[in-house]
């Protein structure tokens, strides 16, 4: 993403560039109000952006038309509402309408729902109702969508913020499985640093609508987060787990 | 929720349509039998069956498949079960439209369908306006929107009253806004039913951006729809219909915001047939009321007001008992 400025009636996401590559998944943490979830709206052409680009293989997505851009960008926003009586199996195949033809959907949509379903542990759901699944599943569905939509880039609005402790870090352990398997990377707004240290890379920080710093978890030591992310969140206490090296968060 | 259910209910429906249809072809103050059609095809029996029951049963069958369909269409594409050409000023602009017509002078069959269809888009115009103004794009402003445009055209509607001729105009405009079939005839039904007919194989052709708009505006437009253009699209497409079935049939009630409720209820779907479902509960609904209407030579929105009070009560409790959500 290139120098992207985008907001509403005053720029809310100022300046911001970074560049992600295949099988990354970035995350970005900022406090309430930094313009989290406008970066990703702003990201896939949701708000009106003053200037910038949004590169997906070289391409500029934002003067695209919205079928267009879809084939590049997938979008899954926090609270999206389903009606009842629609189905799982439907609300899969709607991920499909960027590839659709004039006619419905083309050859390859019934292998990409099956797909997904299998991924994310829903092929025993297809016939329910959404309206009928816990919050958790209802995510699951949505992130499910977000696959079946085949984008190259994946942008997740606190994806795991319906899930309990155990469903979360199984959601991220299945979106790293779907990464590595290639083709694609992902940027999710997160609000738990832990979350974001112990499966992300890059984590970018973001205040008042700007990249403070860009952090490569991996390379870091505990004192060199703690101080990054000290910027966001005063008083914040990072140290790493001696048996399995990943990052503890606390509050002072 | 399966497939069985929902094939149970289209059966159900279409025996049911099936059913009033007949029942409606062999009612009437003219006593006839389908053997005295048959048999004395030049005698009266069969002029009045040909001309005035069939096109009645038609224009029943359609007006009320594309009303019950408009009313599936405005309930998904805002989210909203209460959404109807009701309750989101269109019937009221409409109303409007053809009272204009009428006391213009302009009465005639196709003024009043273009009438009735340019005051029922101004009104949708105005609502989408309205709630754009606001930047409050929620299912909730549009149905306030709705009111407000609906009350701005019952006045309106009021004022075109105050002006029309009592002998006949006063008559002709109660008689719309009542609605009801008792003038149709088979020159009056070809071109509104043919125009409803289209708009209705259209939409079922698009009834998978219908159910995307659904899931509102920013995922809409994730996903790769266009959701401005394509509910501008849909709407107007909608309207079409109601206007023109409107045309010959008048402004009947709460048959676009019963029949989706009843489709749902026997069919538990909003995806796959649930459109023609609706569409089918709402010739259902129309073909229904129009029994009594013909025997008591009464206006139709009485009966399918009337069939309205217990769907919307069962809502009621529903709603009360967390059995469908408020969406």
């Amino acid at each position: 993403m290139k120098r992207l400025s985008a907001g509403y009636e005053r720029p809310v996401v100022q300046n911001v560039s970074f560049e992600i590559k295949e099988g990354q998944l970035a995350a970005v943490l900022g406090p309430n109000g930094a313009g989290k979830s406008t970066l990703l709206n702003a990201m896939a052409g949701g708000v009106r952006k003053t200037q910038g680009q949004v590169l997906v293989n070289g391409q500029d997505c934002l003067p695209l038309a919205p079928k267009r851009r879809a084939r590049r960008l997938a979008l899954v926003r926090q609270q999206i509402p389903l009606l009842p009586g629609v189905r799982v199996a439907e609300a899969l195949e709607m991920g499909r309408y960027a590839w659709d033809g004039p006619l419905g959907a083309g050859p390859g949509a019934k292998a990409a729902v099956a797909e997904a379903a299998r991924a994310f542990g829903l092929e025993e759901l297809l016939n329910a109702d959404c309206a009928a699944l816990s919050q958790g599943q209802r995510q699951l569905v949505h992130l499910a969508r977000a696959m079946v939509q085949s984008a190259p880039v994946l942008l997740l609005d606190e994806p795991g913020s319906a899930l309990d402790f155990s469903n979360t870090h199984r959601l991220f352990r299945l979106l790293g499985q779907q990464l590595a398997a290639g083709g694609r990377c992902a940027v999710a707004v997160l609000h738990d640093p832990a979350l974001a240290l112990r499966y992300c890379s890059p984590v970018l920080l973001l205040k008042e609508g700007r990249i403070l710093e860009r952090l490569e978890p991996g390379a870091c030591t505990a004192p060199q987060l703690e101080r990054a992310l000290g910027r966001l969140y005063p008083g914040i206490r990072v140290k790493a787990d001696k048996q399995t090296g990943h990052f503890l968060c606390t509050a002072e | 929720m399966n497939s069985t259910r929902t094939r149970a209910a289209l059966a159900g429906c279409l025996a049911a349509v099936a059913a009033l249809a007949a029942a409606g072809l062999l009612t009437g103050s003219f006593p006839l039998s389908f053997s005295d059609v048959l048999q004395h095809p030049g005698g009266l029996s069969a002029r009045v069956f040909w001309q005035l029951r069939l096109p009645r049963t038609l224009m029943g069958l359609v007006g009320g498949w594309a009303l019950g369909m408009a009313g599936g269409v405005y309930q998904t594409v805002f989210a909203n079960p209460l959404a109807s050409p009701d309750l989101t000023g269109v019937s009221s602009g409409a109303s409007l439209g053809a009272a204009a017509a009428i006391v213009l002078g302009a009465g005639g069959r196709l003024s009043v369908t273009l009438f009735s269809f340019a005051f029922g888009m101004a009104a949708l115009a105005a609502v989408l306006g309205l709630v754009g103004a606001a930047r409050l794009a929620r299912t909730g402003s549009y149905l306030l929107a709705g009111v407000i445009v609906s009350s701005l055209a019952e006045a309106g509607l009021m004022v075109l009253k105050t002006l029309a001729d009592p002998e006949g105009q006063l008559g002709a405009i109660e008689s719309w806004t009542m609605g009801s079939l008792s003038a149709v005839t088979a020159g009056k039904t070809a071109l509104p039913a043919l125009l409803a007919a289209g708009c209705a194989a259209l939409l079922w052709l698009v009834r998978k951006p219908i159910l995307m708009l659904s899931l509102g505006e920013g995922a809409a437009r994730g996903l790769g729809l266009d959701p401005a253009l394509w509910r501008g699209g849909v709407l107007s497409l909608t309207t079409l219909m109601v206007a023109s079935v409107a045309s010959v049939c008048g402004a009947v009630a709460f048959v676009g915001l019963i029949a989706p409720h009843i489709a749902f209820f026997l069919g538990g779907r909003r995806g796959g047939p649930y459109l023609a479902l609706c569409g089918l509960c709402g010739a259902a609904v129309l073909l229904a009321a129009d029994l009594p209407a013909r025997l008591l030579n009464l206006p139709l929105s009485i009966f399918t007001v009337a069939a309205a009070v217990p769907v919307l009560l069962v809502l009621l409790v529903r709603q009360g008992r967390g059995g469908e959500d408020d969406a």
